[in-house]
């Protein structure tokens, strides 16, 4: 079981607070929206879950999938 | 590790910082009971979409229900207030004749919008903002009125003007500062952000205040105190909130403007009680030792999880709550953000073109350190400037948390229970202890 961050680009408003978070994971991307890199090990996927519960617009989904 | 067991926490208010808590608690591996009093009848929500996104009806109260992992271990009890609490005998006093027995207790009531003498307070005309009932009562009388009078400029006051403004509204600004965000944002984003208010057609009027009322029927006559009179449909009073801790006086917290925490959350004078999110004052060692209350979101969501970790830790071995704040507005679809302290010192432009709101203005505190920051429209600078305040003002560690003194007597021992509310059953039973196994 693993899980995948995946950020709704509709609802984020780029305010990058999941940078602050968990910078391994989220970063800005040339076209500006946010980008991810799956967490490559626990501690990374706990700040993950972490800038999930900060986000303002509700915009990150980390989700456990099969 | 715990310095003891805890098996039944009670978590009073069901804002963000008490979901955020719970769930802390949660992730932490505590298997104990865990009991919410929640004012507000609703699910948590993302209070700042009341402005931006519920006001103007791009989004509807569904959309803000907020997200938690609970693993269905949350026992809610919507609708139901904290009225007292009786520290000695470790019982939350409720609004319905009951009580809530705890082991331990998170304290995570927010705060209430203050009141304008004079006005009367929820009718349909004069009107206050914090809960999502009050959003959709406001949404409701904006749709049948022409124009309505925002008293107060400040985070809710000119998010809520930009929101009825952008819905057709005619709105008017007072506050008493010479700008709009005067006191978050500072002079400079201030004069800013004002003219762009006036740019999108929000009559302004800075330096200000409401003297007089006049609730004429079907208008609102608002006497300034220089005697202009403004007329309007409705009022929305925004001239801020006071932390909803009356519960707690007379409980031997110091509960005078937020209640009293030590640097790790815990409350001063009571026992396994720690404090989170608008209503809790604390000192955050990482910039001096004076107990302040912030009222952020991402503050909230943090506080709250510490609170958790401090409850479980014990005082002894919490770290303290040092965080650099982070908070946002969104103003006419210009992001600001706040960083750390901006109003300790004076702030001059670090980045860009502030004036034209996209920039960067920084401040530093008396010994030059620097504390604080304001962002326009600049994400990637402020994740910078974040980062710059942090390691100008590194983290203290838990010997500065246990050379931290209340700055001044805190009220006596916990007194009985206050009389009127004599509670007669539980709303949980104290788990029995099963007898052990011959
Ligand atoms: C309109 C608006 C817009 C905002 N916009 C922003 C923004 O853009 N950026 C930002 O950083 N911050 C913003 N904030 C601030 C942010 O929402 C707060 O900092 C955050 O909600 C605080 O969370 P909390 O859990 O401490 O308090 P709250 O969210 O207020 O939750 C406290 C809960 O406790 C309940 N309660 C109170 N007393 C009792 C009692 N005696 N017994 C039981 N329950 C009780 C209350 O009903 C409430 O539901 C905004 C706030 C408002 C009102
Ligand atoms: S914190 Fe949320 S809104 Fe902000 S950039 Fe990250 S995903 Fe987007």
């Amino acid at each position: 079981m693993t899980e995948r961050v995946h950020v709704d680009h509709r609802r984020c408003r780029r305010h990058a607070l999941c940078v602050i978070v968990a910078p391994d994971v989220f970063a800005r991307g040339g076209d500006g929206r946010m980008h991810v890199t799956q967490p490559a090990n626990a501690d990374a996927a706990a700040r993950a879950r972490e800038a999930e519960r900060y986000c303002p617009l509700q915009a990150i989904d980390t989700e456990r999938r099969r | 590790m715990s310095a003891h067991r805890l098996r039944l926490i009670v978590i009073v208010g069901g804002g963000v910082a008490g979901l955020r808590a719970a769930e802390r608690l949660i992730e932490r591996g505590y298997d104990g009971r865990i009991e919410i009093v929640a004012a507000e009848p609703h699910a948590p929500y993302r209070r700042p979409g009341l402005t931006e996104g519920l006001l103007n009806g791009h989004v509807s109260p569904a959309a803000l229900r907020l997200r938690a992992r609970l693993e269905g271990r949350v026992r809610w009890h919507h609708g139901v207030a904290a009225v007292g609490l009786d520290a000695r005998a470790r019982r939350v006093l409720l609004d319905d004749g009951r009580y809530g027995p705890y082991e331990g207790l998170i304290v995570a009531t927010g705060m209430t919008p203050r009141a304008l003498p004079g006005a009367r307070r929820a009718t349909d005309r004069v009107q206050t903002l914090r809960t999502v009932d009050d959003a959709l009562r406001l949404r409701t009388t904006a749709r049948r009125v022409r124009s309505v009078l925002v008293v107060g400029g400040g985070l809710v006051g000119a998010e809520a003007a930009a929101a009825l403004r952008a819905g057709g509204t005619a709105v008017t600004v007072v506050d008493i500062a010479p700008t709009l965000l005067h006191d978050a944002v500072g002079p400079r984003l201030g004069v800013a952000l004002t003219e762009l208010h006036r740019r999108r057609g929000v009559h302004v009027v800075t330096g200000a205040t409401v003297q007089a009322w006049d609730h004429a029927p079907g208008e609102i006559r608002a006497v300034l105190r220089d005697g202009r009179e403004i007329g309007a449909d409705a009022a929305l009073v925004a001239i801020g909130a006071h932390p909803d801790v009356g519960w707690l006086q007379d409980s031997g917290a110091n509960a005078i403007d937020g209640v009293l925490c030590g640097p790790t959350t815990h409350v001063v004078g009571l026992d396994d009680v720690v404090a989170c999110g608008d209503c809790a004052r604390w000192p955050n060692l990482r910039f001096d030792t004076v107990p302040q209350r912030v009222e952020q979101w991402a503050t909230a969501v943090a506080m709250g999880r510490h609170a958790a970790d401090a409850l479980l830790d014990g005082p002894r071995d919490a770290r303290p709550f040092a965080p650099v704040p982070w908070g946002w507005t969104e103003q006419w679809g210009v992001r600001i953000h706040m960083l750390g302290r901006p109003l300790a010192g004076s702030l001059g432009a670090v980045d860009g073109d502030p004036d034209r709101l996209r920039g960067a203005l920084a401040t530093q505190d008396g010994d030059g350190r620097l504390v604080g920051a304001v962002v326009a429209e600049r994400p990637a600078v402020s994740v910078a400037l974040h980062r710059a305040i942090g390691a100008a003002c590194p983290k203290p560690d838990l010997t500065d948390a246990a050379a931290w003194r209340p700055p001044a007597p805190v009220s006596a021992a916990p007194a009985p229970a206050p009389r009127g509310h004599e509670p007669h059953r539980p709303f949980v039973e104290r788990r029995r202890t099963a007898p052990a196994a011959a």
